[in-house]
């Protein structure tokens, strides 16, 4: 997981991380063992918490549109080949960022697979709110 | 909880590129109490001391 390598970026900004699955058992355990996942993977089986940020079911173009196809291009680029998906790929995943008084800061939900904010997009942001809440 | 619909809002591109949606920006955060693989339990209140980063997977296989 690449955010991992951020972790001490994250931890001095005070951010906690969680990440949330709607998939339980082996493919959870498999995901926390190949990413050494260091953070708290919750399960969210009825997906309440996904609906609640607006995070639905993808359509067609969305998950087979050029953006799809433009971010596989760019795994393939680094020789790295996702092998097929054995999960709902039609859920859509994204980002949320809540602050210390329970608002929340940052919403970003994801158009397909290839809609993913990196790390230091995600650090900037962060730099950009706290700084204004100071 | 507060549902929103995907897509919907207005949107805030970043310096760092990222888009944002801004239709939940500024409202509370949905409250939760999930379990991780061992059965602990996390909730929203856990966090008042920090911000946190929720990462919503779309899927792990």
């Amino acid at each position: 997981m690449q955010l991992q390598q951020y972790e001490t970026d994250l931890a001095r900004r005070n951010v906690k991380v969680v990440v949330v699955t709607f998939e339980a058992g082996f493919l959870a355990q498999a995901y926390i063992e190949d990413t050494s996942l260091r953070w708290p993977l919750l399960i969210d089986t009825k997906r309440e918490l996904y609906r609640a940020y607006g995070m639905l079911e993808a359509g067609f173009w969305d998950i087979w549109g050029p953006g799809t196809w433009w971010a596989y291009l760019k795994e393939f680029a680094h020789l790295r080949f996702p092998g097929k998906s054995k999960g709902d790929i039609s859920q859509r995943g994204g980002d949320v960022v809540v602050d210390s008084g329970g608002i929340v800061r940052l919403h970003h939900v994801g158009q397909g697979p290839g809609d993913r904010p990196s790390a230091r997009s995600i650090l900037a942001a962060l730099d950009r709110e706290q700084r204004g809440r100071k | 909880m507060m549902a929103v619909k995907a897509g919907h809002g207005a949107r805030d591109v970043t310096p760092g590129g990222v888009v944002f949606m801004r239709s939940v920006v500024g409202r509370s955060a949905a409250p939760f109490t999930l379990s991780d693989i061992e059965g602990k339990t996390y909730s929203l209140d856990d966090y008042r001391d920090s911000w946190l980063l929720m990462v919503f997977h779309r899927h792990l296989g």
